[in-house]
C-alpha cells in the first residue's frame, strides 16, 4: 500500500498543471471577488464565505477530470486488474493524493483569503479546517461523478454531482450563520466530520464497481 | 478436467447490446502450451484476451484459470505515462528493477532512451518498453495483444526466441497475432 | 427464490402481452376518472376563503407532483432490482421512467410557478419545495443524460442504476437540508397522520385527480417500456414474430 500511495503521489506530482492549476484557479477566483464589486471592506466579507465554498466547489469539480480517466485510456487500470490489485484501494489513494496536492492548499489559501476578508484570526482557523473537510468530500464526490461520466467529459460530471452536493453547501451556509453570531456551530462541524466518515468507506467500493462496468 | 490445465474456456461467449460478438467458443491449455487467437478484424480478439486475463466478464460460459496463477498482460494501450521518462516507467511498475532489465534494454536498443520521456518516443519504442514487462516476467501465464505490431524485423525475432523459451521453461502464452509466430500453438478461431 | 421468480414473470417476453392487455383498461379508466375528477374540482368544488378560485390549480399540480416523487421511487426500486438480480426488465423501466419522469416534474414546476402568481405574487419563491423540486428535476435530467452518454447499453444500465440509487439516498437529504434551510410554503395539504387542513368537498376531486393521474402515468409507462423492449430486444425471435 505505501509503495502505491508513494506512485500515485510521484504521477500526480509530475503533472504540475493537473494540481497546481486548480490550486492557482482557486486563488484567481477570490482575487476575482473583490473586483466585481464596488470598493468596501464591509461588503466584501458579507459574501466572502459564498464565494470560497463555491470556489473550491468549482476548482475540484473540474480538477477531478482526468483522476481516473487517464489510466483507464492508457491500459494502467487493465494491469491493475490483470497484477490482481485491489481496485477500492487504488481509488482510494488516489482520492487521498488529490486531495493531499489540491485540497490541502485550498485549505490553506482559504484560511489566509479568511484572515485577509475578516481579518478574525480564530473563525479563519476553523474555515481552513472546514475547507479541508469539506474539500475531501467534494473530491470524492466529484470522483464519483467522473467515474461515471469516464471519458465523456467533467460537463456530465458535474451535472450529475452538482445536486448530490447541495445538502453540504446549506450546511456550511447553516455553519456560517452560527459562526457570525456567536451561536453552537460544533454541531455542523460533527455533521460534516459524519458525511466524511460515510463518504471515505462507501465511496472507494461505489467507484471501483463502476470502473470495473467501463472496463467489461 | 483435470487440474493439469493451466486454463481452461468453456463456451465462452461475449454479446453487446443484445448483439453477439462471438459464442461457443471452448480451449484447454496445459504447461508450455501456447494458444493463437485467430480472426477478422472485430471479431472479438482483444475482448477474449481481456476475459482471460479477467478484466471484463462474459456473457457465457467460464473461464477457468488456477487462481494462484500470476498473470503478465501486453494489450494495444501500453499502460506507460507519457509524461514520466522510461525509468521511471519501469521503476513504477514494482514487479522487476532496472538491473534485471538492463539486459534487455540492451538488446532492445532503449538503453539510451531510458532518460527520454516516453511522449518523446516512437510507436515502435513505445511498444518495445511496454513488452518489457513481458521479457522480465515471472508469470505463468502470459497474454499477448498483437505483440508484433509496430515491431521492426530484428525485434519479431527476439521476442518470437524469447517466448519459445519461456515456453520450454514451462509457461503458458496466449496470443493474438496477424503474423505466423511458429510457436508450434494451439488454434482458436473466432 | 426471488431470481426465479424475476426469471420467469419477468422476462420481457410475458411482460410485453401482459402490457399489451392492461394498457387499454387502465389507459382509459385513468383518463376517464381523471376528466371526472377535473371537472369536479374545476367546476364543483367551492371556493377558497383566502385564495378564491385560484387555488383550482392544485388538481394539476399536486397530482403531478405527487407522480414526480413517487416515479422516483419506482426508478430506484428498479434500480435495485437491476443491480442486484441483474433483471433487465428493470434497467428498462429505469430508463424510461426517467424521462417520464422529467416530463412529470416539470408539469408540477410549471403548474406550481403559475399558482404562485395570483397567491405568492411572484412566480418564483426560494422557498424549501420549489427548490428540492427543481433539483428533483435536474437530477431526472442528469439521469436521462448520462444513460444517453454511452453507446453500450449494458454499461449505461448500470451506471443510471448506481446513480439513480444514489439520488434516491439523496433525496430526503436534501428535502431535509433544503426545509431546514428556509421555508415559506404552505404545509403539505394532505399527510397521512393528521387531519386533512382542507376541506372534504376539495379534498375528494384532489384524491380522484391525484389516483387517476398517476394512473395515466403508469399507463404511459407500460407503453415506454414496451417500446424499449422491441427497441433493445429487435433481434429475438419473438419480437420479428410480431
Amino acid at each position: 500500500m505505501k509503495g502505491l500511495l508513494h506512485i500515485e503521489l510521484f504521477k500526480l506530482f509530475k503533472k504540475i498543471r493537473s494540481w497546481l492549476g486548480p490550486v492557482l484557479i482557486f486563488t484567481l477566483i477570490i482575487i476575482a471577488y473583490p473586483l466585481t464589486v464596488e470598493y468596501s471592506t464591509s461588503e466584501l466579507a458579507k459574501s466572502f464565505y459564498s464565494i470560497l465554498w463555491l470556489g473550491s466547489l468549482m476548482t475540484i469539480m473540474f480538477s477531478t477530470e482526468d483522476i481516473f480517466l487517464e489510466d483507464y485510456l492508457d491500459g494502467t487500470m487493465d494491469q491493475y486488474i490483470v497484477n490482481n490489485i485491489s481496485l477500492p484501494l487504488i481509488v482510494f489513494i488516489k482520492i487521498f493524493v488529490y486531495w493531499l496536492l489540491i485540497g490541502v492548499p485550498i485549505g490553506i489559501l482559504s484560511f489566509i483569503f479568511a484572515i485577509a476578508f475578516t481579518s478574525n484570526f480564530e473563525s479563519s482557523l476553523l474555515i481552513g479546517v472546514i475547507s479541508l473537510v469539506v474539500n475531501y468530500i467534494y473530491f470524492a464526490v466529484f470522483s464519483f461523478g467522473n467515474s461515471l461520466s469516464l471519458n465523456k467529459g467533467s460537463l456530465l460530471s458535474s451535472l450529475v454531482c452538482l445536486p448530490l452536493v447541495l445538502p453540504i453547501l446549506i450546511t456550511l451556509g447553516k455553519f456560517i450563520t452560527a459562526l457570525e453570531y456567536a451561536l453552537n456551530f460544533y454541531s455542523y462541524i460533527i455533521l460534516l466530520l459524519g458525511v466524511l466518515s460515510i463518504i471515505i468507506t462507501i465511496i472507494p467500493f461505489l467507484i471501483s464497481f463502476i470502473l470495473k462496468a467501463h472496463l467489461d | 478436467m483435470t487440474n493439469d490445465y493451466v486454463l481452461a474456456a468453456h463456451n465462452i461467449g461475449y454479446s453487446i447490446n443484445n448483439t453477439k460478438l462471438f459464442k461457443n467458443i471452448n480451449f484447454e491449455a496445459k504447461k508450455g502450451e501456447s494458444i493463437h487467437i485467430k480472426g477478422s478484424n472485430g471479431s472479438g480478439k482483444t475482448t477474449l484476451l481481456r476475459i482471460i486475463a479477467g478484466i471484463c466478464s462474459s456473457s457465457n460460459g467460464e473461464v477457468i484459470i488456477d487462481e494462484e496463477i500470476s498473470k503478465v498482460m501486453v494489450g494495444h494501450s501500453n499502460a506507460l505515462k507519457d509524461y514520466l521518462t522510461l525509468k521511471e516507467n519501469i521503476l513504477m511498475d514494482g514487479s522487476f528493477d532496472i538491473k534485471d532489465t538492463n539486459i534487455f534494454l540492451e538488446s532492445l536498443n532503449l538503453k539510451n532512451k531510458l532518460e527520454l520521456k516516453i511522449g518523446s518516443l516512437s510507436f515502435g519504442q513505445r511498444k518495445k518498453a511496454s513488452l518489457l514487462k513481458v521479457f522480465n516476467n515471472n508469470s505463468d501465464l502470459i497474454i499477448l495483444d498483437e505483440p508484433c505490431v509496430g515491431l521492426d524485423a530484428k525485434t519479431q525475432i527476439y521476442l518470437i526466441e524469447f517466448l519459445k523459451k519461456e515456453l520450454a521453461k514451462g509457461k503458458t502464452i496466449v496470443y493474438s497475432s496477424h503474423i505466423d509466430m511458429n510457436l508450434d500453438s494451439i488454434e482458436v478461431y473466432l | 427464490m426471488f431470481k426465479k421468480f424475476f426469471h420467469q414473470f419477468a422476462s420481457p417476453k410475458t411482460f410485453y402481452f401482459v402490457s399489451q392487455k392492461i394498457f387499454p383498461y387502465l389507459f382509459w379508466l385513468s383518463i376517464t376518472s381523471l376528466i371526472i375528477g377535473l371537472i369536479w374540482g374545476i367546476l364543483y368544488a367551492p371556493v377558497d376563503k383566502v385564495q378564491g378560485n385560484s387555488y383550482r390549480i392544485i388538481y394539476m399540480h399536486v397530482p403531478a407532483s405527487f407522480a414526480a416523487q413517487s416515479l422516483y421511487m419506482m426508478i430506484a426500486v428498479a434500480s435495485f432490482i437491476f443491480l442486484i438480480w441483474k433483471v433487465k426488465l428493470a434497467a428498462y423501466v429505469v430508463k424510461s421512467v426517467s424521462l417520464i419522469g422529467a416530463s412529470v416534474t416539470f408539469l408540477a414546476l410549471i403548474s406550481g410557478s403559475i399558482w404562485g402568481i395570483p397567491t405568492w405574487g411572484t412566480w418564483w419563491q426560494w422557498d424549501a419545495r420549489i427548490t428540492s423540486t427543481l433539483i428533483l428535476f435536474i437530477m431526472y435530467l442528469g439521469l436521462i443524460s448520462l444513460h444517453n452518454s454511452f453507446n453500450n447499453l449494458d454499461k449505461a444500465d448500470k451506471f443510471i442504476s448506481v446513480l439513480a440509487l444514489v439520488g434516491f439516498i439523496n433525496i430526503p437529504i436534501i428535502k431535509m437540508s433544503v426545509n431546514w434551510w428556509s421555508t415559506l410554503h404552505q404545509p403539505a395539504s394532505i399527510t397521512l397522520s393528521s387531519k386533512p387542513s382542507i376541506d372534504l368537498a376539495m379534498l375528494y376531486p384532489l384524491m380522484i385527480c391525484i389516483f387517476s393521474f398517476l394512473g395515466l402515468i403508469i399507463a404511459i409507462v407500460l407503453r415506454a417500456i414496451q417500446y424499449e423492449i422491441l427497441l433493445r430486444e429487435k433481434n429475438k425471435k419473438w419480437i420479428q414474430s410480431i
